[in-house]
């Protein structure tokens, strides 16, 4: 493909990747309208959907680019290799823990969510099922996957939850019990019905009594699972690599800002000109209509001084400014859409190969 | 506040504090200890960033629905309803930002440039709704009446509010004057004047920006030393008399 | 040749450590000594507040929350959100945490779960519960194309499909009734960074609604949140920690059995380091001031 071609490709898909937001905005489409068989909503839903699924790929470049620099320096124990294992070491663990964590909140959904698959189940059963010997056997299914959620609660202390068991003994753990006990005997009953049973049609109310119970199994297994996973040992790690590394360090950078500024306040600031002056006059009067020492000592009037300030100087300059960036801002997103730009990854041929000699 | 000693909770104060004197150690001296903490950081930074997209979109709203993985089966292994193969249409997104990885090579770059030119192309068409909405209500309210009427001018407080939007006025026209590199600005021109008086009036802005800034930068701190001083200290030696007091 | 010597020299060969030790006396002794100044009373902060006390509690409309802030605006934004979340708990008003920022996770189920386990402590026959007064969305990735895609949704479970623990939407009560922006009753948005509040504004609204926005911001960022709130894009907000200890003083009316929180002292604490940097700032002119001054009167002979 030749430069020129990639070129114009390159710019090509640029445009059809803002045409469709532009339009959307410029031209009103109604929610309802039909676009391709569907309702536009949720054509337009799907459609940044899309837009959002093409830049989270991105999300490996970082990663890439951290292994490469700090990968090497480790491998070939280059200076400041310490400090990289020690960056790569901070991302491995807590990448190790909050999978971990990922894992756990699935399996402990999963440990009561099952119970309202197990609803819909039924349901599908009474709807579904074309004669008595179909839901006959699913029922039975169903009654062979409670027998083993009652097996894996009668070993001690195993409680719904992959690892702890903090609710054991706890009301919500016996009330739990105790429905799943119940919705065993409803199902029993009506099995025995089914059997016995000529057609499905009166034994509708049954089947909905039954799903209902599956259901209030679930949210009585909800609360059992939440207690336990408070005891969550990756849960709690991560809790500790949040708050006692990446929240204290985050903090601690930045609040070394606050000496700098000390620190240049000091030696920088000096009122040398008018203009100069007049800044500090007004950043002075910002501070102290701020601070409560300003009203308690100095001027009761200070905060209103410093709202007036800020209302009808600070914000009018403020916006004078903003309405040029807005239409800077404006005229290089146009610029960039129509490709008017030059991209500074643009990798132009002629000066690969100027280097590529350049080298030999 | 009690804390019971190792539990996880104490770990969490204890290591925190331990961050917190590593990174002030740079306001005495550059220090090996500062950099490997720093190192930490932006590694533990870096994978919370990543994990947090992983958990809340990639895992339940790409993975899921394309592997089929939130369709669980009823126990007689049949499915409440089938797949949806309109999913597979994931697969036309992903394959398309995928392009992003050919960045590490010299001879297909080109094609990383597809998927950015397409990022901004996408950030161009918005551009226009976000910049109408920013600042068309704001170019309204610029528009105000000279004239405030029942504002008593002989107090202070009165003439202050009766010449507001007369000063508000003045200050947006003079400060958007300075921006107007079109017109020829000779010695004593309206537009040389008027661009000065902005001028004079942006410093205003400015200074209030400078005083905010100094809260903002002081808040950061006393966080920090609110918690080395009552919440660590007194988690580490809670016999200290600010802590029993 | 002999170099010219000025009075006051020593202040500008004054060790840079030395005032960051000032500095950190200036913030460390109110902060041990508990010394602290009723704040200035805000009107910015007095209009959030109003904005939260006409909602109704009936828990037909959400209010939405967006804590955009992360390590960086623990100081200033932590104190912003526990005190909105505390309001509108007290208020009974369902609410949901969400953030465009991925290292606000944390603070998103942690700010709640303390503010609503300290005033249990105050109010022990009440209690909070999850998913009924409120909920984690957690963080969203992609920035406005996630802010655009919640506004201009028919149906925010499809969009949103799960919260920050994994349950559904479906799942969660206070989420029954929510299916679009029309059902967001106020938005609060929160932050430090830079632009995060202007995509708000920007994508958070469809042609024929938009929720009132009320913001809670950095002191850096005053000025410009002043612009937004003049041209009532905004219709309340928080300046700074100040404003979170304004609206201290606003929950203590309301609320008298109230426990006072941290945001006046600490208030207190910034103010007396503030004034030390007024102080700095003079000193050093002063210096400056000094040598100009010896210049001009004695401009070739030396000090000594």
């Amino acid at each position: 493909m030749t430069p020129n071609l990639k070129k114009k490709l390159i710019a090509l898909v640029t445009f059809l990747g803002g045409l469709y937001f532009f339009l959307v905005y410029v031209i009103p489409i109604p929610d309802e309208q039909l676009v391709l068989g569907f309702p536009f909503s949720t054509v337009h839903e799907q459609m940044i959907f899309a837009v959002q699924v093409v830049g989270i790929m991105a999300i490996g470049l970082g990663l890439i680019n951290i292994f490469q620099v700090h990968g090497g320096r480790i491998l070939y124990l280059r200076k400041d290799w310490l400090n990289s294992a020690a960056l790569i070491a901070g991302l491995c663990i807590t990448m190790f823990v909050q999978v971990q964590d990922l894992i756990t909140t699935e399996r402990t959904v999963q440990a009561w969510k099952q119970f309202s698959l197990l609803s819909q189940f039924v349901s599908a059963i009474a709807e579904e099922s074309q004669s008595t010997s179909i839901a006959e056997t699913r029922l039975l299914a169903l009654d062979e996957k409670l027998q083993g959620i009652g097996r894996k609660l009668n070993q001690e202390r195993h409680l719904l939850s992959v690892a702890s068991h903090e609710a054991f003994g706890t009301p919500p753990a016996a009330a739990f019990k105790g429905d799943l006990e119940r919705v065993e005997v409803q199902l029993a009953s009506l099995l025995e019905a089914v059997r016995t049973a000529p057609d499905l049609q009166n034994l509708k109310p049954q089947f909905v009594e039954l799903s209902t119970q599956l259901r209030v199994v679930g949210s009585s297994a909800q609360k059992v699972v939440t207690i336990n996973s408070k005891g969550n040992t990756w849960k709690n790690l991560s809790r500790v690599i949040q708050e006692g590394f990446f929240v204290p360090l985050g903090a601690s950078m930045f609040a070394l800002l606050a000496f700098y500024i000390a620190g240049a306040a000091y030696r920088a600031f000096r009122v040398r000109t008018l203009e100069a002056g007049l800044m500090m006059l007004a950043a002075l009067i910002v501070i102290l209509g701020q601070i409560p020492q300003g009203a308690a000592y100095i001027s009761e009037d200070l905060p209103g001084i410093r709202k007036w300030l800020l209302d009808n100087i600070s914000t009018p300059a403020f916006r004078a400014i903003s309405f040029g960036a807005a239409i800077a801002g404006l005229a290089m997103a146009v610029r960039m859409w129509l490709s008017l730009e030059r991209s500074p990854l643009e990798v132009d041929e002629k000066s690969t190969r100027d280097m590529r000699s350049a080298k030999e | 506040m009690s804390v019971a000693p190792l539990s996880y909770e104490w770990w969490s104060i204890v290591l925190a504090g331990l961050c917190s004197l590593a990174i002030f150690s740079f306001l005495i001296r550059e220090n090996a200890f500062y950099r490997f903490f720093e190192h930490l950081f932006i590694g533990i930074a870096t994978s919370i960033t990543i994990m947090m997209t992983v958990k809340t979109f990639i895992w339940p709203r790409m993975v899921k629905p394309l592997f089929d993985l939130d369709r669980l089966p009823f126990p007689d292994g049949t499915f409440a309803e089938p797949y949806n193969n309109l999913n597979l249409l994931l697969l036309m997104p992903m394959a398309f930002g995928s392009l992003y990885y050919f960045i590490l090579s010299h001879r297909f770059a080109w094609l990383a440039q597809l998927v950015i030119g397409f990022s901004l192309g996408v950030a161009g068409g918005f551009a226009f709704e976000g910049t109408f909405n920013e600042i068309i209500p704001q170019i309204v309210d610029s528009f105000r009446t000279l004239y405030t009427p029942g504002v008593d001018l002989t107090t202070t407080e009165g003439f202050f509010a009766g010449i507001a939007n007369i000063v508000f006025t003045f200050t947006l026209l003079a400060s958007l004057s300075y921006f107007f590199f079109t017109f020829k600005r000779t010695d004593g021109s309206l537009v040389e004047r008027s661009s000065h008086a902005g001028r004079w009036m942006m410093m205003c802005c400015f200074g209030a920006f400078f005083g905010s800034t100094i809260a903002a930068r002081m808040a950061l701190l006393v966080e920090r030393l609110d918690f080395l001083l009552n919440t660590w200290s007194c988690t580490l030696f809670p016999f200290i008399s600010i802590c029993t007091g | 040749m002999s170099q010219r010597r000025y009075a006051l020299d020593f202040l500008d060969r004054l060790d840079q450590r030395i005032i960051y030790l000032f500095v950190a006396l200036a913030v460390g002794i109110p902060l041990i000594s508990g010394y602290s100044l009723p704040p200035t009373r805000m009107s910015t902060a007095q209009a959030f507040f109003d904005q939260i006390e006409k909602l109704s509690s009936t828990k037909d409309k959400l209010v939405l929350i967006s804590a955009d802030w992360g390590p960086g605006g623990v100081a200033e934004n932590r104190p912003q959100t526990e005190v909105a979340v505390e309001h509108l708990l007290r208020r009974r008003i369902p609410f949901a945490m969400i953030s465009t920022y991925a290292l606000a996770t944390p603070f998103l189920e942690s700010v709640p779960r303390e503010v609503i386990a300290r005033i249990e402590l105050e109010e022990p026959q009440q209690k909070w519960t999850y998913g009924v007064d409120w909920v984690n969305l957690g963080y969203r990735p992609n920035g406005f194309l996630m802010i655009q895609g919640l506004a201009k949704s028919q149906d925010l479970h499809k969009v949103l499909e799960v919260d920050a623990n994994g349950l559904q939407m479906g799942d969660i009560p206070l989420m029954a009734k929510v299916r679009t922006i029309r059902d967001v009753g106020l938005f609060i948005q929160i932050t430090g960074l830079v632009g995060v509040l202007n995509s708000w504004i920007q994508y958070f609204q469809t042609q024929d609604y938009r929720p009132p926005f009320v913001h809670g911001c950095t002191s850096i960022t005053i000025p410009e949140a002043y612009n937004f709130f003049a041209s009532s894009q905004i219709v309340g907000l928080f300046e700074g920690v100040a404003g979170a200890a304004s609206y201290e003083l606003l929950l203590n009316s309301a609320f008298p059995n109230r426990k006072p929180g941290e945001a006046v002292r600490n208030n207190t604490s910034i103010a007396v380091a503030q004034m030390l940097i007024i102080a700095l700032i003079i000193l050093g002119n002063v210096g400056s001031m000094t040598r100009w001054l010896t210049d001009r009167l004695r401009p070739s002979e030396p000090l000594s």
